[in-house]
């Protein structure tokens, strides 16, 4: 009993006690009936039979209602004894002995249950193995106790002890072989019955026919000794299970023991013969469960293998990325109908098709073991960004490559979208930065400015004649320019949000240069302009193109004056370059620019001009990028300088915009 | 030439720039007063004062269209020039409207400084005179006689003589002396120079 207090055997369904109390006792009289109608070959006077079935209930009680019901064992095994055997000779050798039985089933009971996993579902090889020999070296233990104490009870012999304990356990031990697996079976008796509703009938009832034929050939027929025309029963029942599984063995087995124990009944055999009947079938019995069960195991996993094979087959034709199988020669051998989409072929289109037409990279993704960035094709040739993942199936199986690539087009034109995004507001945030820096200078250097300013003129007021007259005019001079310097800053920055507006290319650099023909005209400079395409619309903001414009006349005006060239000329053009810009140019004959100068031009204060500040090359450039246009010096001019710059031309579908 | 009642007061936190404007317009023969804050100058200044101020806009604590305002809540005709950062429109708006009479952008140019300086006192001066002269003709107003009062308000309208007479119920000839009285009660010597003061004059609160 000690080990009903070490191990918890959980329950396999808590049992109200009313519904325990109905089992109990209906377990009592099953187990009575069982005993008197198994009451045979006995050892008298105590319950030793060749075939035992009532402990195969008996434990069958135990692992499906749980040890808790034992005293219905503890119960039964003595009213048993008492009904079946009459009044007992030694009642107190009764009792013990009533109790070794229980105490030993329960012991088996709370094993099989506790520490070796034995589970009710009862569909693995391992419950079929743990049963057998669980039963096998418990019911030794119980034989051997039980003969025991009748021993000590002076009503076994010394030299009958081992006999009965071989006939007392082989008699439980095909007692439990033949009913355990049977009852645990119907327990779950709606599968059990379903198993056998699908079975054809007539064939159930031949194979039971041909059973009771083959026990008629052994037993009836006596044209040779019954022990060597045994394994006959082989046949049968291998028969049964490999159709019926565990059941069909469980079923198989129970008829066959009845069969074999009404035969020999009725033929009227000796004990020591029935026993030796008996150790042949708990051969044929463990044989046909172990075969039984295997059956069973494998069918579950023929089934399972199916769903899983099904289901994957689901997944494969329901997946949203192309999902192609490979053969070692680089052909494709199926696809699935993502892929056909992806790829853009009809059914059944890609089969067949080399994989490196759709995929080039196909062996560089399968190398590095991991989901890759490919450009894949389709079939009309165009290309697009995906994803290649490409898995290999193990060894000891044909090769095969499982290619999945995902179309990632859309969500790399988002990133596009983003990354532009991004720069742009980056680009913002820093000119907004830049704002607020350049007007807090502004605000702070305009104060000293301002009093040096002051300060030279009073001091130029205060000395006139000390000779540093010139000199004040400078410091006052000087401190105007830093003064221009600050403001200008600070308007360019100020500048950045622009207004757009749909100007024509003659309007807008017409307008542009009106204001500095006079200018040139004073410098004995010519300005004239070619302008093709006068009706191109553009979109810009007027004042910064204008800007622009003068930033760079101006500097060639400047280039020609200083440089006081032979020939004073300025060439203005503009023309649509057919790319949604108008590409427009300024071109001087002045001295040009040495390309060691040109490589800084753009630079903010880089300045080759004595009462420059070099901001405003640079400020050009900034407004025409913020215009998506670009502005820079031709290297290639052969003499003069000449600016190119874009524009963007107002998109006809698009309305005016007011902003951007 | 510069009258010496006028002086530019100028109201600038930067003490460089005050300095500097003070040292530049004293040199030129202003009269200058400094405040280096808009509360300072409100503490102290009379109506009396006259001259014009140098405002600065961007100040700590009351800015300069503050001390403006209060300027004009108190009925103060002091003429200001702003100073203001180069480009900020709107406040330059703001303080025209409220009635600035010149603005200059920081840093502040001396020519432009001292022309804008130069129109300012003579705007104030002008406006001075011009209600110096509105109160001398208003006092010079309240010693006519009821009837002389009525005589001359009918004769600056271009009645004649006997059409204030028979208005009246009097004798043109009464009218006549009526007529001298008020004339040189308010010493002028014709008909016109009358009118001119007549319409000067602040509205008759009778």
């Amino acid at each position: 009993m000690h080990l009903l207090t070490g191990v918890a055997a959980p329950l396999p369904h808590p049992l109200p006690a009313r519904r325990a109390l109905i089992v109990a006792t209906a377990f009592v009289a099953i187990y009575v009936v069982l005993d008197w109608a198994t009451y045979l070959y006995a050892i008298r006077p105590f319950a030793i039979t060749t075939w035992n079935p009532s402990a195969g209930l008996a434990l069958a009680l135990l692992l499906v209602f749980g040890i808790r019901l034992w005293p219905a064992l503890a119960v039964a095994a003595f009213v048993a004894d008492v009904l079946v055997r009459g009044v007992p000779p030694a009642p107190f050798f009764e009792l013990l002995a009533a109790c070794v039985i229980t105490a030993g089933y329960v012991a088996m009971a709370a094993l099989l249950r506790g520490r070796l996993g034995f589970r009710n579902e009862f569909d693995h090889l391992r419950d079929m193995a743990t049963l057998i020999v669980v039963s096998a070296i418990g019911s030794l233990f119980i034989a051997i106790a039980y003969v025991t104490v009748y021993h000590i009870g002076k009503l076994v012999p010394a030299h009958e002890f081992q006999p009965a304990v071989i006939r007392f356990w082989i008699g439980d031990l095909v007692g439990i072989v033949t009913t355990t697996p049977l009852l645990l079976l119907l327990t779950r008796w709606p599968r059990t019955i379903q198993v056998l509703g699908q079975r054809p009938w007539p064939r159930i009832a031949m194979q039971f026919g041909v059973v009771m034929l083959t026990l008629w050939v052994i037993f009836g027929l006596r044209w040779a000794d019954e022990y060597k025309l045994f394994y006959l029963l082989f046949l049968p029942l291998i028969w049964i299970v490999m159709n019926h599984a565990i059941v069909g063995a469980a079923l198989g087995i129970a008829v066959i023991q009845l069969g074999l124990m009404a035969t020999v009944r009725i033929t009227g055999y000796k004990a020591a013969a029935v026993l030796e009947f008996q150790f042949l079938m708990l051969a044929l019995a463990a044989t046909g469960l172990f075969l039984g069960m295997f059956v069973t195991e494998r069918r579950a996993a023929r089934e399972a293998l199916n769903n899983s094979e099904a289901r994957l087959r689901v997944i494969v034709s329901t997946a949203p990325d192309s999902i192609v199988t490979v053969d070692t020669q680089g052909v494709v051998v199926a696809a699935n109908p993502a892929a056909l989409r992806i790829f853009g072929f009809a059914a059944g289109g890609l089969i067949g098709i080399r994989v490196h037409d759709v995929l080039p990279e196909f062996e560089r993704a399968a190398r590095m073991r991991e989901v890759t960035e490919v450009v894949a094709i389709r079939r009309d040739g165009s290309r697009f960004p995906a994803e290649l993942a490409v898995g290999t199936t193990g060894s000891g199986l044909p090769e095969l490559s499982i290619a999945i690539a995902r179309d990632i087009s859309r969500r790399k034109e988002i990133e596009r979208q983003l990354g532009e995004k991004q720069a742009e507001l980056n680009r913002s945030a820093r000119l907004a930065a830049a704002g607020e820096m350049a007007a807090a200078l502004a605000h702070e250097l305009h104060q000293p400015l301002s009093a040096i300013r002051n300060y030279a003129r009073a001091a130029q007021m205060l000395a006139p004649a000390a000779g540093t007259d010139g000199l004040m005019h400078k410091v006052e001079r000087e401190a105007t320019r830093a003064a221009e310097v600050v403001r200008r800053l600070r308007d360019f920055f100020r500048g950045g949000a622009s207004r757009l507006e749909r100007i024509t290319v003659r309007q807008l650099i017409e307008g542009a240069l009106d204001p500095m023909r006079e200018e040139a005209a004073q410098q004995r400079i010519t300005l004239d302009t070619t302008i093709a395409g006068d009706g191109i619309e553009l979109l810009v903001d007027r004042v910064q193109i204008e800007t622009v414009v003068h930033s760079l006349v101006g500097n060639a005006i400047e280039a020609i004056a200083a440089a006081n060239a032979e020939n004073r000329h300025i060439r203005v053009t503009a023309h649509d370059a057919q790319d949604g810009w108008v590409r427009c140019s300024v071109a001087d004959t002045g001295p040009g620019i040495s390309p060691a100068i040109a490589d800084r031009l753009f630079e903010p204060f880089a300045t080759t001009k004595p009462t420059g500040i070099g901001l405003g090359l640079a400020m050009s450039r900034s407004m025409i990028e913020s215009h998506g246009g670009e502005l820079w010096i031709e290297r290639s001019a052969v003499s003069g300088t000449v600016f190119h710059f874009s524009l963007p031309i107002a998109d006809l579908k698009e309305g005016i915009h007011d902003s951007y | 030439m510069i009258p010496t009642e006028q002086a530019v007061f100028i109201v600038e936190d930067d003490a460089a720039v005050r300095d500097s404007l003070g040292l530049l317009l004293g040199l030129k023969g202003y009269r200058t007063q400094s405040f280096s804050c808009a509360e300072d100058f409100l503490r102290v200044y009379q109506p009396s004062w006259a001259g014009c101020l140098l405002l600065d806009i961007k100040m700590p604590g009351m800015s300069g269209l503050e001390l403006q305002k209060a300027l004009r809540q108190q009925n103060l005709a002091l003429p200001i020039i702003i100073m203001t950062a180069h480009g900020d429109v709107a406040t330059v708006r703001t303080a025209l409207k409220s009635g600035a009479v010149d603005y200059l952008e920081k840093p502040v140019d001396p020519d432009a400084l001292l022309t804008a300086i130069r129109s300012a006192l003579d705007a104030d001066a002008a406006h001075r005179r011009t209600a110096r002269d509105a109160e001398g003709t208003k006092q010079r107003l309240s010693i006519l006689t009821a009837r002389e009062r009525q005589v001359m308000e009918l004769v600056t309208t271009g009645c004649h003589n006997r059409e204030i007479a028979a208005t009246l119920g009097i004798s043109p000839r009464t009218v006549e002396v009526h007529k001298a009285r008020v004339m040189e009660k308010l010493q002028v010597d014709s008909v016109p120079e009358l009118v001119r003061i007549v319409l000067r004059a602040p509205p008759d609160p009778g």
